[in-house]
């Protein structure tokens, strides 16, 4: 039997509704990245007259805001959301949430402007529905097949024409059940004894034709990535930096890997690691020390050579640990967060020389250097990571 | 020398660009009186029509002068890297390095607006100001606009409105004109500058090129580009339209002449003194100009992936502040000096094939 709903009762339960639906909303719009006080404010000074939107952003945003066809941050564009989808228009739904509860797993983009990072990089040409490297869309499949069979401009195909040839060089001791494996993925031989391929995590992997894809999500700011002499004059004044004509000392190298985060259009560090080179005897080896981004300690540890490791990865000995604490510190604060205030990449590595006193920036490179990287295990495992493919469909 | 026959030839993508502007700003300048003939010659020789006074030619176009097809060409000695010069964004951070650099407030397409820094004068206490515009592709367009704002209104060449729709107004603008803009701060000029023709924005110009096998880079020319009213009112701002240009002696920072065209008699004539305002130019001498010639040397050494570029500075009392990129506008130069003497430049213009 329906319960009879008086007036007061009616108020108490709507109340009830509202409050329980409020803080859920609230939640999962700030979890989600999409909102952004300071550029709400900011990219709407207007509001800055309005002492609700000044004292509660995003209540503002999803009171008033959202209707008004207000953005919540770079990464979505609330009028051409609507516009591009009917049935959001008529269903009267909130856009963003609309999108973070569905449309981000359908076939529907949150913007435009290369979700965001159009916004905050100016000169990057993207413009309207350009995607970087292809014409693709966010569900379009993103195994090694569909992302060679959408390759169509002439530095992609040159990419995979290039990974073939490198494939066939190399891959004359490999079975033809291995080489198809790998090939069918992107890997190079190397891969197989480096990353213990074939196994279950493959896909979260960045094959080698990934990192070859990688530098175009670039645009125009690759340039910068491949001049050292621009970064140098962007760079050496406002952190410590080696002279772009300066080899780096033999010694550990930190490497870190910058993305765009598509959410929040922000700068974010996607791993860090300590490479150190060792030849004993002749033969070339390396070791890499994956960091903790939040702490600098190290990990796990792997030693391994060009093309086999040397051991299964490792957790540190005692006095490994805090090692390079202090470098990663020092580098976190005087290198990336200075990099990071000013976006001008949208994926970057970057190499700091650290056999010095003082960590210096020895670079910043568009190709990733994976290897000591994946030897740990796969670097997309994150959200971010993920959708930053996911949005330039590499 | 550039020649319309020779435009079949043109394979380079650039050079097309190249004599495309060429071409459109030539029809876009009035004709200064010249008849069909001087008019066909110069456009065969790829110089403007002003040119004919500017650089005082009696029969036939000079073959020392660089042409405006080939100054819009010398950018291309950069190769790729010409698109660092040609991004505003990219070339304030790299110029902020070395001198002041004004804050770029948005960058307006004709599609988006995108902002970089919050607009001040959208804000409820707005107070009065005055904003740059910029076109991002330099070459013969509409240069640079200054745009005030008082009471909530803005007021320029563009119009007047209220201040919350100068942004929708320039990118109405952009639509028409399918260009872009960057709206900047405007920064102040200091007591030199404006002491050589007040209330105009007087601007210095160097032209940077860097010798091809040794790479030295050079301070080629130096003038101080100083505005003029014109008869009906409005600002000059270029040479062609009656700004004076003045020359700058690149060891000592002395300005040793300035000319501007005399609007009555249409020919180049020598102003020592501002004919408008009686402001001593020539003679006197840049401040600091030591250790702005540093700052130039030292940015064009660092910028090695570079090998020829013109920039304007606006001189504040704490020295130079970087303004714009101005590739090919050299008639500020050219007026003292013909350019295609200076063996660097004629080196990559004759490597360009231009």
């Amino acid at each position: 039997m329906m319960p009879i709903l008086t007036p007061t009762s009616t108020k108490h339960l709507l109340r009830r509704a509202l409050g329980r639906r409020q803080p859920s909303l609230r939640e999962e719009i700030s979890r989600s990245g999409y909102f952004s006080a300071e550029w709400y404010l900011g990219n709407y000074p207007e509001l800055q007259r309005d002492s609700h939107a000044v004292q509660d952003p995003l209540g503002h945003f999803i009171s008033h805001g959202v209707w008004q066809g207000l953005n919540p941050g770079p990464g979505f564009h609330t009028t051409w959301y609507l516009k591009e989808n009917e049935d959001v228009r008529n269903a009267g739904i909130n856009p963003l949430i609309h999108y973070l509860r569905y449309g981000r797993n359908e076939e529907r983009r949150p913007t435009p402007h290369l979700a965001g990072i159009h916004a905050r990089l100016p000169y990057l040409k993207g413009g309207r529905h350009t995607r970087v490297i292809y014409d693709t869309r966010r569900s379009a499949d993103l195994s090694h097949e569909g992302r060679v069979k959408r390759l169509d401009k002439a530095e992609g195909v040159e990419a995979w024409r290039d990974f073939s040839q490198e494939f066939q060089r190399e891959s004359c001791r490999l079975s033809q059940e291995d080489a198809e494996y790998l090939h069918n993925r992107g890997f190079l031989p190397d891969k197989k004894a480096l990353y213990g391929l074939p196994n279950t995590q493959a896909n979260a992997y960045i094959s080698d034709l990934q990192a070859r894809l990688l530098p175009l999500a670039n645009g125009q700011a690759r340039q910068m990535l491949e001049t050292p002499a621009l970064q140098y004059q962007l760079y050496a004044r406002r952190l410590p930096m080696l002279a772009s004509d300066r080899p780096p000392a033999p010694g550990p190298c930190l490497k870190a890997v910058m993305m765009l985060d598509p959410a929040s259009a922000e700068l974010v560090l996607l791993a860090a690691v300590v490479e150190r080179t060792e030849c004993p005897r002749g033969h070339h080896t390396g070791k890499s020390y994956r960091l903790s981004l939040n702490s600098g300690r190290v990990k796990s540890v792997v030693r391994y050579r060009a093309n086999a490791l040397l051991g299964a990865p490792r957790r540190p000995r005692p006095w490994e640990r805090r090692r390079y604490q202090e470098a990663w510190r020092f580098a976190q604060q005087r290198i990336l967060a200075e990099i990071a205030k000013k976006p001008l990449f949208t994926f970057a590595q970057l190499d700091i020389d650290i056999s010095g006193d003082t960590p210096r920036l020895i670079g910043l490179r568009s190709q990733l250097s994976v290897v000591p990287f994946q030897v740990h295990g796969p670097l997309m495992q994150s959200e971010v990571a993920i959708e930053f493919i996911r949005e330039f469909g590499i | 020398m550039f020649s319309d026959t020779r435009v079949p030839e043109l394979l380079d993508p650039d050079a097309l660009q190249a004599w495309q502007a060429f071409s459109l700003a030539f029809w876009d300048e009035p004709c200064f009186g010249l008849d069909q003939e001087r008019q066909r010659q110069l456009f065969q020789a790829g110089f403007f029509r002003s040119r004919w006074f500017l650089y005082g030619m009696v029969d036939e176009p000079e073959p020392g002068y660089l042409s405006d097809f080939q100054a819009m060409r010398l950018q291309a000695a950069n190769a790729k890297y010409q698109t660092v010069m040609a991004d505003r964004v990219l070339c304030s951070h790299v110029m902020s390095n070395y001198c002041k650099v004004p804050e770029i407030h948005c960058v307006v397409t004709s599609e988006e607006v995108q902002w970089i820094t919050s607009p001040w004068w959208r804000q409820g206490d707005a107070g009065s100001g005055e904003l740059i515009i910029h076109p991002t592709q330099f070459g013969m367009g509409s240069g640079y606009q200054r745009v005030l704002l008082e009471d909530g209104s803005f007021r320029g060449p563009m119009g007047e409105g209220r201040s919350d729709e100068l942004v929708q107004t320039l990118q109405a603008r952009a639509r028409q004109e399918s260009c872009s803009y960057v709206l900047t701060e405007h920064v102040a000029q200091g007591g030199f500058a404006e002491s050589l023709a007040p209330g105009h924005l007087n601007l210095l110009n160097v032209l940077l090129v860097r010798e091809q096998n040794q790479w030295q880079p050079e301070l080629a020319a130096t003038t101080l580009l100083i505005g003029r009213e014109r008869e009906d009112g409005s600002h000059a701002m270029r040479v062609e339209d009656g700004a004076l240009s003045a020359s700058v002696d690149l060891e000592t920072g002395l300005i040793t002449s300035c000319k501007g065209l005399d609007e009555s008699s249409q020919a180049l004539a020598s102003f020592p003194i501002h004919p408008q305002l009686g402001s001593s130019i020539v003679g006197r001498q840049l401040p600091d100009w030591q250790k702005t010639r540093q700052m130039l040397i030292a940015f064009f050494d660092e910028s090695s992936y570079l090998r020829a570029c013109n920039l304007t500075f606006l001189l504040t009392d704490d020295g130079p502040c970087f303004f714009a990129v101005c590739e090919g506008q050299l008639a500020t130069h050219q007026i003292h000096r013909p350019l295609l003497s200076d063996p660097f430049i004629s080196s990559h213009i004759d490597r360009l094939g231009a």
